[in-house]
Parts: structure tokens; sequence; C-alpha cells
């Protein structure tokens, strides 16, 4: 062999390894969520919600919207957050700068007027609160109106400090709830008192048919890329985060629909403004000072349906967003280097950390590497086929077998697209990814990756929306 | 002869992926199948279930499954209604033997089973005991579930025992006994019963917080004892109460209170707030 | 007897209303979302309406605001079911232009009583 055929060969031979630690390691997971949720499944529910909905000590949940010229959705976005069913909450809306009418919209909708509140200064914010409003028809409403800094985090931020219930709720301007989201969520705090985040299941949204800021039919769209990140979703939420949950690890909770206890994000001081990873890293901040109080606590996460919001239809706009998401864990990594592999923070030191390393961080840089190797090699006649479909083998068909786990789990489970031609494009779109989408997405978070390291500033993607099929 | 693994591995990823696409087929033809027979099972049960609730004995269906659905229904119905169309329903399942049913139920190996078994028998009795060993079932979800369906059934004579659970190193969440006491709803301090003198400053807390949001007039002589009380959580919360109850009987021990209190803290707050409170009795909360 | 629209998405509950509804002699219609019980009130103008509080697509709250906000439907009493529990609740019902309310869950019977009592109000 000659020295170039030999780097071929070890090269590929490293990442078979790679690919089967990574694809055996999912299969597991899936595993082990799928018996999570089935024996979860087995439980009758209804009575214990009709109970907590009816009962006047279930805690109050503060809903907090950060909302940038969002004129279009917000009056339907906040007539369904009125509508859910929980006996307390509260919705702060927070106008971050909007040129459009997002204020005028609600103050017209909901008779806001101006009121005095009390502000939580434990919590800091940028940009500065310059009116803040509480509606005479929903007492339950109040607006923020502040100037932006350009940065969700801070709009969060201003909400936190005005919230006044015992839990709060993070949620996106475009974040669709099903009706009975809240009590999904709250539950787990109520049956346990160590319990101090909750995250629910966020699905795409694109494609369903919407009325008055409520999902009323799901489906599968036929924009492949969407198909792809409903795959995505179902695989990160259904599997990853049921099995990470499981051991008390979880690092993320979707900024989409995260339910915490007030108390403790204000004692964090809110949500990092820096952070391009703002929902991760509250997460692991918790974790972080709750371990460092020596203090006993649970973050969980719950496989029912909660929360459908939209995803980019193209891949100009998914890239942007992708490499965002990689440069925020990037530099989430790097923030808390501290605790990776550090034992006194449990499974979140010693498992979920080194895996995001070595999966999420390092990953991206081995298979866009290694891909380049492996085909030249193949092609310039150094490595031989056997190699080569081992390669294949394990990056491809073990991947497609990880999302079709996936596809088993939803369809056992909860069965959220009723059409029978949905289950068919998830399986198509199951075998097809691993081609395509896969090699893709791993550029797009080696990008990241390096402007991570590089400490690029990286500014907020802009999100197209399509908006929704109204009835 | 070293690349033979490789084949193995390509056959059996591949023979996964083949298995996994039938199983997911399968999966999805079942759900349609299972889907009409409840949909069927549902319309056939629903005329019997009205009649029931007319008062008719409607004897047990002879198929099995028939039988079953409506038993089913029947347990699920009685959880939503109230005064005669309860009686009706409870009337018609302990006649043929789902009280018994439940009994064997709550000793279940399937936890979900007992916790069903367990919600089923309180609708049907009204003597909570053979469902209060579950309060300390190895399972979490089972107790929770329990203390809920105590609550629920409006089972009074289980406040002592919920309040235990919620301080045993193995029972519920205080938040969840809380709530099922406030659910049980009961109209004197008395239903509290040893738990006023508690060792544990904790159930005693809760009663204390109970108590206070429930109004219960009653309860003013145990929570101004309360006030005096080593654990300051405890005064804190028996200060609340007070101010709940609403009595301008308790504005003594509460003014008595204030004296040894330290300046600025929660419990100052509290003692001031419920005295405020007190003074303007229609103010209050 | 009257006409009575029974606005409810539970189905079993909603059968059970119905069926009490019609054996005290009345002639019952049934809807399942907020927005079908308006239209179903607007076109077949039944004398009272048993509307639960939690319904898809339009709340039984709204429903209540659109039918006082008509003048067409002058005279059409409301009852509203729901679970929740608090004072503030029984207000907006009532701010809303309830006529009744009721808590659930309830008993048929005196869901009948009081659907009598209010038909039988001037």
């Amino acid at each position: 062999m000659t020295v170039l055929e030999s780097v071929v060969w070890w090269t590929t031979a490293v990442l078979v390894v790679y690919y089967l630690a990574y694809n055996v390691l999912y299969i597991l997971l899936v595993a082990r969520a799928g018996r999570a949720i089935t024996s979860e499944l087995a439980w009758p529910a209804t009575l214990t919600r009709d109970l907590t909905f009816a009962n006047p000590l279930s805690p109050g949940v503060s809903v907090l919207v950060p909302a940038h010229n969002e004129e279009v959705g917000i009056l339907a976005a906040v007539t369904a957050l009125l509508d859910l069913r929980y006996p307390t909450v509260e919705i702060v809306v927070v106008d971050d700068g909007s040129s459009d009418r997002t204020a005028q919209i609600l103050t017209d909708a909901f008779a806001m007027t101006d009121v005095d509140l009390t502000t939580d200064d434990r919590v800091e914010q940028e940009g500065a609160t310059f009116a803040t409003l509480r509606s005479r028809s929903h007492p339950g409403l109040v607006l923020v109106r502040k100037a932006s800094v350009g940065r969700r985090s801070d709009a969060i931020n201003a909400a936190l400090r005005v919230a006044t219930q015992e839990l709060v709720c993070m949620i996106d301007a475009d974040s669709l709830l099903e009706s009975d989201a809240l009590l999904h969520v709250v539950q787990p705090f109520i049956d346990d008192d160590r319990v101090v985040a909750a995250g629910g299941v966020v699905l795409p949204s694109n494609g369903s048919r919407v009325h008055r800021g409520r999902i009323v039919s799901t489906r599968i769209p036929r924009n492949l890329v969407v198909r792809t990140q409903v795959l995505e979703y179902l695989r990160a939420f259904l599997v990853g985060r049921s099995g990470w949950s499981s051991m008390n690890g979880l690092l993320i909770i979707s900024g989409a629909f995260g339910l915490f206890r007030r108390e403790i994000v204000v004692e964090l001081g809110g949500l990092d403004p820096t952070s391009l990873a703002e929902d991760a890293d509250l997460v692991v901040g918790i974790h972080r000072m709750m371990r460092d109080r020596g203090e006993d606590f649970r973050v969980v996460f719950q496989p029912e349906p909660v929360c459908w919001t939209e995803v980019p239809a193209t891949l100009d706009v998914l890239a942007k967003q992708r490499k965002r998401w990689s440069q925020g864990l990037g530099e989430l990594l790097w923030k808390y280097r501290k605790m990776i592999g550090n034992p006194r923070y449990r499974t979140l030191g010693v498992l979920t950390l080194p895996y995001f390393v070595l999966f999420e961080f390092i990953g991206p840089f081995i298979e866009v590497a290694g891909l380049a190797i492996v085909v030249t090699g193949f092609l310039s006649g150094t490595l031989p086929w056997q190699m080569a479909a081992m390669y294949a083998g394990a990056s491809v068909l073990l991947a497609a077998l990880g999302s079709l786990a996936a596809v088993l789990v939803e369809e056992v489970s909860f069965s959220r697209y009723p059409r029978r031609r949905d289950v068919l494009s998830l399986v198509t779109t199951a075998l097809l990814e691993p081609f395509w989408f896969h090699f893709l997405h791993s550029w797009w978070r080696a990008v990241g990756m390096v402007r991570a390291l590089r400490g690029a500033d990286s500014g907020w993607g802009v999100m197209t929306r399509a908006g929704h099929d109204e009835e | 002869m070293r690349y033979d693994v490789a084949g193995w591995v390509l056959v059996a990823a591949a023979g996964a992926t083949v298995l996994l696409l039938v199983v997911i087929t399968a999966v999805r033809a079942s759900t349609i199948v299972a889907n009409r027979r409840h949909e069927r099972e549902r319309s056939e049960v629903l005329p019997l279930l009205l009649e029931i609730t007319d008062g008719a004995d409607v004897p047990l269906p002879g198929d099995r499954r028939a039988a079953r659905a409506l038993g089913t229904s029947a347990a699920a119905l009685v959880h939503k209604v109230r005064g005669a169309d309860r009686a009706d329903l409870a009337g018609w399942l302990r006649r043929n033997g789902f009280r018994e049913e439940a009994l064997r139920g709550l000793r279940a190996r399937r936890p979900a089973r007992r916790a069903a078994a367990a919600e089923l028998y309180l609708a049907l009795d009204d003597d909570p005991g053979p469902v209060l060993p579950l309060l300390s079932d190895t399972h979490a979800r089972v107790r929770a579930t329990v203390v809920r369906a105590l609550g629920e059934a409006g089972a009074v004579t289980a406040i002592p025992a919920i309040v235990e659970a919620a301080v045993a190193p193995r029972g519920v969440s205080t938040s969840t006994a809380a709530m099922a006491v406030v659910q049980a709803g009961p109209s004197s301090a008395s239903a509290f019963g040893p738990v006023w003198d508690s060792a544990d400053p904790r159930a005693r807390r809760l009663a204390a917080d109970v108590a206070g949001h429930l109004g219960l007039a009653d309860a003013r002589p145990h929570l101004e004892r309360a006030l005096r009380s080593e654990d300051q959580t405890l005064r804190t919360r028996a200060a609340v109460a007070l101010g709940r109850v609403g009595s301008p009987l308790s504005v003594g021990a509460l003014e008595t209170a204030l004296v040894g209190v330290v300046r600025g803290s929660v419990e100052e707050r509290a003692i001031l707030d419920a005295l405020a409170a007190l003074d303007s009795p229609r103010e209050a909360r | 007897m009257a006409k009575i629209l029974v606005v409810e998405d539970d189905p079993d509950i909603s059968a059970l209303v119905v069926h009490k509804l019609r054996g005290a002699g009345h002639t019952v219609l049934d809807a399942s979302d907020g927005e079908a019980a308006l239209a179903a009130i607007r076109s077949e103008q039944p004398d009272l309406v048993v509307l639960d509080w939690m319904l898809p697509r339009m709340n039984g709250l709204e429903v209540c605001e659109a039918v006082r906000a008509d003048a067409a439907l002058d005279g059409t009493r409301i009852l509203m079911l729901t679970a929740k529990a608090q004072e503030a609740d029984l207000e907006r019902a009532f701010a809303a232009g309830a006529d009744e309310y009721l808590q659930k869950p309830f008993s048929t019977r005196e869901l009948v009583v009081r659907t009598q009592a209010l038909l039988a109000r001037p």
C-alpha cells in the first residue's frame, strides 16, 4: 500500500466506526424513547388534566410573546393564547421596536390602556421600555413596548421583568399552541416539586391548515425541504429529547415552546443577551446554577403534541438558520467548557455535553472532510470498493434506519398525520435524506462552527414567512 | 476475507430497513382497523349508556367486547357528571361487578391499571379505605393519581392521609396534595385532624395554606398557634392564611407576632399584609 | 316545548344533555364548535342555547357576545357550561351576556330544571 492508499483506507475506517457509533447510539435512543412513550400512553390522562384545569391552586402561567413586526399574525396569535385551556394565564406581549402596526392592532382589539407595572430588576434589559399597557377586556393581557436592540433574548427579558405568575412559558410569536398545551406541560411541575423546566414537542406547521391561530388539520407538505425538516423534528423531539430527558440530561428546550419556574430564570438573570442559542444556554445555565447550589432538580420533556412553528421552506433560508444554530451551539460549548466531562454536573457533564462536542461540534468536520476523501479515493481507485460500500452502509443505510424508527414511534404513539399518503411521504423522505440533506447539513454545521471558533458576529437571520392556509 | 463483515453489515441494515417498512405499514393498518372498531362500539354502546342514566337496569351485553366497551364508557362518564346521573351510572357499575373488578385492579401488576382501578373504585364506593395503601405505592404516578382521585371523590376523611403522603419520603408533591385537599373541599379545619399537631412543620404548612385558601374560619386557633412555631416558613404561611380567613379576632395574635419579627423579612411582610387585610376585609385578596 | 341548541365538544356529554332535554319534551339540535353554533343560532333561531365555554374554532364567550350584538337574535337565552372554577370567570360569562351559568361536572337534572326556569322567564 502506498502512503496515499493507507491514508485513504484509515480515514474511511475511522469514518465507518464514527458512523456506526453514532447511528447505533441513536437507534438505542429510539428504543429507549419508544418504550418511554408507549408506557406514557398507557396512562389514562383525561381525569388528571380535567382536575388540573378545574383546580384553583394550579400554578399560574405567564406566556411571554416577543413580537417584532408581527402585524400579520399577532391578532390570531393572541386570540389563540387567550383561549388556551388553562385556569390562570397571563399573556405578556413585547412589541420589540416594531415599525409596523403590531402595537396598534392589539390596542384596538383588546382595549389596551396605559398602566404601571412593577418590574423585577434582577433581570437586565438593554432596549428601554417606553410604554406598558393592560387590556380592559382581558385583564390577563399585558403589552410592553420597548426599543429594539435586534435580539429576541432582550424582548424575552423585558417580558420576564413584568411577568407575575409562578411559571413562565417562552414561545415565538409564530408558535401555534395546541389548546391543551399548557395543561400537558404544567403537569410535571405539579407532579414533582423539583421540576424547574419542561419542554414539549415542536413540529413544523408548514402545510397545515390554521384557523384563528390554531391548527385544525395537519399534513405533510409537498416541499421536500420542509418534509425533511418534519422528519428531523420528529427525530429530535420524539426520540432525542425523550431519551436525554429520561436521563435528566436534557440540553435544549426549544425557544418555540418551553416552560420554566420564573424564580429560577430570574435568579439566573434571565436570558443571556449575547448568546445565539439562548434557549439551550438557559437550560445549561439552570443545570450549572442548581448543581453549584447543590439543589436537586429536574428538567423534563413531555412527548405530547403541543406546539407548531413555521420552518424555512427554502434551502437558502434554512442554510442561514442552521449556520446560526451551529455557531450558537459552538459558542455555548465554549462558554460552558468547564462543565464538559465534569462529573459534578452528572449526565449533562459526562454524557450530553461530550456527546454534543463529539457529534455536533467535531462531527461536521469529520463528515465533510471524510466524504471528500472517500469520494476521491473511490473515484481514483485507491480505495477498495468493499470499504466504500461499508462507508455507504454505515452512513446511509443506518441513518435511514434511524429515521424510519422515529417514524414508527410516531405511528405507534400519536399518529399526528392522519392521511395515509403522509406516512408514505415520511418514509420516502427518510430513505432519501441521507443522500442529500445529511451532507448539506454537515456543511452548514461546519461553517457555523468555524464562525464560532473565529468569534464571528452573525446577525439575526431573517425568517421569511409564507403564512398558513386559513380556513 | 476481511471484508466479509462489510457484506454482513450491509445485508443486516438493509434487512432491518425492509422490516421497519413492513412494521410501519402494519401499525398504520391496525390503527385504522382499531379506530373503526372503536367508532362502531361507541355507536352501539351510547344508547345503552343513555338508558342507564335514565335509571333503567340495562343488562350487561352478552358479547364480551361490547360488555367491556359499555363498562369503559360508563366508567369514563361517571367522572364527568354529578347528581342523579352519577348515582345511576355508579349504581349500574356496582350491580355489574365493576366495584369488585376495581378492587382486584388495585393489586394489578401494571401501574397504569392500579391507578385506573383506584379512580373507578372511588367513584363507586364512599369508603376510601381500600385505596389508601396505594398512597405508598412504588410508582410515583400511581400515588399522584390516587391523591387526585381522592380529592375528586370528595374523600374528606382521607385528608390526613393525603397530607401524610405529601411529607413522606416516597409520597406525592406538595402541590398535588394541596390541590387534592382543596378539591375535596373540607368545610371545617377539623378535617385535618392530627395534621395540626404533626411533628413535621411541612405538614402543618400545607394545612395552613389550604385552610387559608378555603377560608376555613375554625382554623383560626390552629393558625394562631402556628404563628408561635419554631419554623419561620410555617409562621409566614400561617400569617398569610389568617389574612385570608379574615377574622378580626386574629388581630391580637398577629400584632403579638409582629413584635419579635425580623425587620424587612418575608415574615414581617406577610404579617403586615394580613393585618391590612383584616382592617378592611372587603379589600382582602 | 321549546327549541334548544346544545353546543358541546365532548361527544358523550353532548349526547347525554341532548337526550335529557329531548326527554323533557324539547326540540333539540346540537353543534360541536363555536362557528357551527353561531351559524345554527342564526338559521334556526333557538329559544335557548346550552353553550360550553371551551370550544374549538370560537369559544363560547365569543359566541355569546356575537349573539348579544345581533338585534335579530334578541330574546335568545343562553346557559353557559364550563369547568372554569373561578369567580372572575363567572363574572366574565355574565358580562358577555349569559343568562345562567353551570359549572362542570354538573347534574343533567339540574340542567333541565334550570333550562325550564330560564324558558319560563318573561
